[in-house]
């Protein structure tokens, strides 16, 4: 497993994919965690998006992760762990 | 003169065409609604919908109980007309309809749509302030109580416990999408036929699904444009929803208007057990095919039927374009009176 972790505007990113490189759902191939909670990935046309954000999608995990810090209310309105 | 069949139906209608008690009483109804927890079990149900994910093994879809696929249209129809019988209850009043934004015709300088006025929908965040709401009556005040808070959600669609002052409803108009899509876009979509097509999710080609057409860009960008909570799963949180989606519904009658001599009923919704996982043709998807349950509060596919909500006189609403003159039907609650009258008589 790769693991990825960023702080991003205070808030960290942890990212894990497997060693083939393929991106599935978190709980099978690859997790996404925002401050230690879980955060939902999905891909499509090798896009990801999340039902944190369902309307749009992003050219990377990292990319997602940081627009649902940006973007998803109760993620910007939370106080930094 | 309104037909006889009109008037016993609910009249939905462009919100700039509302008088002013009209306005009012929608509000009334809303806030009702927020004041007795019915309000914030649509957020719940929409978000709990959203996380509901319909994918096979490896696929690669978006396809969820209410969106990417062929049920996105009639989920949100009975959606909204659940959310349109609580408000009518809420008030006593028979008559209320859900008014529609035609965004198309604000696509030119959507910022200063009156639909954003005090006395509505209120305005834009604020930019200095984590996008908070500060105007209308859906602002959060911190001396008020009953002020409006929305509800956030964890990775399972789980309702979290924050404190208030962290559930103010955001807005962050053109941040996450510049533009508003213009009347073109929608007739755009309007043209294609059939209703929808395989694989039955955000990968199915537009030029041969009109579901997928006008979902994605045209309302999804709208929920992009607006920004805060409606480019969440918790877009219900945000009232100006129900009225994005009363016109996307508005739209989708129009389609079956305007294409009804010409298709074949499959065309205008796929026949019963044709909606199946691309690579398992056996497989039918959950709550898409016509005879299907749709995904319901109970968090279960035990709804009524796609079939029950694709004509929606049987709903008992129409929207202003099938009125057979200008003139507007009485409200339900005005007849009701009448009929009383009559009995006594």
């Amino acid at each position: 497993m790769a693991k990825q972790k960023e702080i991003y505007k205070g808030k960290e990113i942890v990212i894990e994919t497997n060693e083939h490189g393929d991106h599935h759902e978190h709980g099978s191939e690859i997790s996404l965690s925002i401050d230690g909670e879980p955060i939902h990935v999905m891909k499509s046309n090798n896009r990801y998006s999340s039902h944190h954000l369902p309307y749009d999608d992003y050219d990377s995990v990292l990319a997602l992760a940081k627009a649902i810090i940006d973007i998803v209310p109760s993620f910007r309105q939370r106080p930094n762990k | 003169m309104a037909t006889e069949e009109e008037e016993q139906l609910v009249i939905r209608k462009n919100f700039k065409s509302l008088e002013k008690e009209q306005k009012e009483n929608f509000i009334k109804a809303v806030l009702k609604l927020k004041a007795n927890g019915k309000y914030d079990t649509y957020v719940i149900w929409h978000a709990k919908a959203m996380r509901h994910m319909l994918k096979r093994g490896e696929e690669q879809t978006r396809r969820n109980a209410a969106h990417y696929s062929p049920v996105f249209l009639p989920w949100h129809r009975q959606f909204l007309y659940e959310f349109e019988r609580d408000l009518q209850d809420a008030v006593e009043d028979e008559s209320l309809a859900i008014p529609y934004w035609d965004w198309t015709e604000d696509a030119s300088d959507p910022k200063n749509s009156r639909i954003w006025n005090n006395d509505f929908m209120g305005g834009n965040g604020d930019p200095n302030d984590i996008d908070a709401v500060k105007t209308g009556y859906f602002a959060y005040d911190n001396s008020n109580p009953d002020s409006w808070t929305t509800v956030e959600f964890d990775d399972n669609g789980n309702p979290i416990n924050l404190p208030p002052e962290q559930r103010r409803l955001a807005r962050a108009f053109g941040r996450y999408e510049p533009n508003i899509p213009t009347n073109e876009n929608v007739e755009y979509a309007k043209k294609q036929v059939p209703y929808d097509n395989s694989p039955w999710d955000n990968n199915t080609q537009p030029t041969k699904s009109f579901r997928r057409a006008l979902e994605m860009p045209p309302h999804n960008n709208v929920h992009r444009w607006v920004g805060g909570h409606m480019i969440t799963g918790g877009s219900p949180n945000d009232p100006v929803f129900f009225l994005h989606h009363c016109y996307i519904d508005r739209v989708w009658a129009k389609w079956q208007a305007e294409h009804e001599k010409e298709l074949e009923e499959d065309q205008e919704y796929p026949n019963d057990g044709s909606i199946t996982y691309p690579k398992e043709e056996n497989k039918r998807i959950d709550g898409q095919n016509r005879k299907d349950p749709m995904y319901s509060k109970n968090e279960k596919f035990d709804g009524p039927t796609v079939e029950s909500v694709l004509d929606h006189r049987k709903l008992e609403y129409i929207y202003d374009f099938e009125l057979s003159t200008a003139r507007t039907a009485k409200p339900r609650k005005e007849k009701n009176k009448n009929k009383e009258k009559e009995r006594i008589r």
